[in-house]
């Protein structure tokens, strides 16, 4: 019984993974079969071909960044940030009294508590009486406008109507009284004015007179120290003439018995 | 057959990591974004998904890393979340409507970061072309397979998980694995055939 080899067996044999006793027989085989050997050689050469194809370079390989030692700690880290968060918030809110609420009134945000807000029945209410009252305000205020117009024009037609009806010599009389009172008005003016111009001149003269004074004993006293200075003046020169005469006396009083002798 | 660099410090990252230590945590994405970013790639052949689901995957792993139970089922645990998102965006995408223009972009992400990353390697024109070129042509090969063959090959081929593993992560038998393996490999070399693609034709340097 002839022993052929499966394609198995061929397959392990060209990669040399067939086992001992295996490979004899197929070693034997071939002996029997070059055909079947030079079928397997094929592949082999089909192997040597294929293994020209070299490895590709790899353009970059990565590092793998390993987690810290307390990953633990770092997977907790975030639900801890956001419930300290949440506490801080918490915390904030109740310090500051803030305050949010919700009901049918609406929506309320605010710091410290929140009064009950007005309802909108109420606020248009509000808006309308403040409203009526403008509104009368502004009526009185025409109608008393509207009353003084009216008095202005009733007592402008009387005073019209009391000219054109009086006579030409009263209304000349009322213009004269009216000069004569402005004459006299003016009158009241100039005098006012001429007890004015007296005044000030009055005053004027006193200040002059007074400094006229002032300036004359001023000189007096000039005058008086000039006298002064040459009085000492000449009280010194005096004495050094005197001292001169002396000195000329006691002179002539040596040389008198000199020339008595000469003579 | 090109190794995968196994990564002995993985274990000690991952009890680093489930302790809640951060530098282990960005040490072990530093690690396997870039295991997680191709196979998505592979998956999509697209810049953008390949970086949602890498992105998700990682965000998912930064989660529930301390719900895994075995420190060493790790690799298969990582690439079981990047696995469902794979399928998951597919769905996504099958739901979505997508913009002509949008897809115009896309590209134009995916022609910036082809550029920029054969840039970076040697600077040999001929092969950086034939490179490209092949790398398309693979693209479109792969495309064309149905979606758990694709995973499983991406898986096989280009993240080095063993028949086991890959087990584990679909949550499907060994010999369903192998049997995908095997179908898958050959739909690609047949269709490789069909493109004239081989030894001769693509000169590479093993």
């Amino acid at each position: 019984m002839s022993y052929k080899p499966t394609n198995e067996d061929l397959a392990a044999y060209l990669y040399g993974e067939l086992d001992e006793s295996t490979r004899a027989q197929v070693d034997q085989y071939f002996k029997e079969h070059p055909e079947a050997r030079t079928e397997l050689e094929g592949m082999e050469e089909t192997r040597v071909l294929m293994s020209q194809w070299e490895d590709e370079e790899v353009p970059l390989i990565p590092g793998f960044i390993q987690p810290h030692e307390n990953s633990e700690w770092l997977y907790w880290r975030k639900y801890v940030a956001i419930a300290a968060t949440l506490l801080l918030i918490i915390t904030f809110g109740w310090v500051s009294k803030f305050n949010v609420s919700y009901d049918e009134n609406g929506f309320r945000a605010g710091f410290t508590k929140s009064a009950d807000g007005l309802s909108m029945e109420q606020v248009a209410d509000l808006m309308a009486k403040e409203r009526e009252n403008i509104l009368s305000e502004v009526h009185s205020d025409m109608r008393g406008m509207q009353v003084s117009i009216d008095d202005n024009r009733s007592f402008m037609e009387n005073s019209i109507e009391k000219f054109s009806e009086l006579p030409e010599d009263q209304i000349n009389n009322l213009l004269n009284e009216q000069k004569q009172q402005i004459l006299a008005e003016m009158n009241q003016l100039s005098n006012k004015l001429t007890d004015d111009y007296r005044e000030v001149f009055r005053q004027l003269v006193v200040s002059f007179s007074n400094n006229f004074e002032t300036q004359r004993i001023q000189d007096l006293r000039n005058v008086e120290a000039a006298f002064n200075d040459l009085e000492d003046a000449i009280t010194s020169k005096q004495e050094v003439f005197e001292e001169a005469l002396y000195n000329l006396s006691v002179e002539v009083d040596a040389l008198a018995p000199n020339n008595n002798n000469n003579n | 057959m090109k190794e995968i660099t196994l990564m002995p410090q993985t274990d000690f990252l991952i009890a680093a990591a489930k302790d809640g230590d951060p530098i282990a945590l960005n040490q072990l994405v530093k690690l396997w974004y870039k295991r997680i970013y191709n196979f998505s790639y592979k998956y999509f052949s697209d810049h953008d998904q390949a970086m949602e689901v890498t992105q998700k995957t990682f965000i998912s792993m930064n989660k529930n890393l301390r719900s895994l139970k075995d420190e060493s089922s790790f690799k298969s645990w990582l690439y079981r979340i990047a696995a469902n998102y794979c399928h998951e965006e597919v769905r996504r995408q099958k739901r979505k409507w997508v913009f002509p223009f949008m897809k115009v972009q896309s590209k134009d992400d995916q022609d910036f970061i082809q550029n920029t990353a054969t840039t970076w390697r040697e600077s040999d024109p001929d092969r950086e072309y034939a490179q490209t070129e092949l790398k398309e042509l693979l693209k479109r090969a792969l495309k064309i397979l149905p979606e758990e063959q694709r995973m499983v090959v991406i898986m096989k081929e280009y993240e080095g998980l063993k028949i086991r593993e890959i087990a584990e992560v679909m949550s499907i038998s060994e010999n369903t694995v192998k049997s995908r393996l095997y179908y898958a490999l050959g739909s690609l070399k047949k269709q490789l055939a069909q493109w004239n693609i081989n030894k001769e034709t693509i000169h590479y340097e093993l």
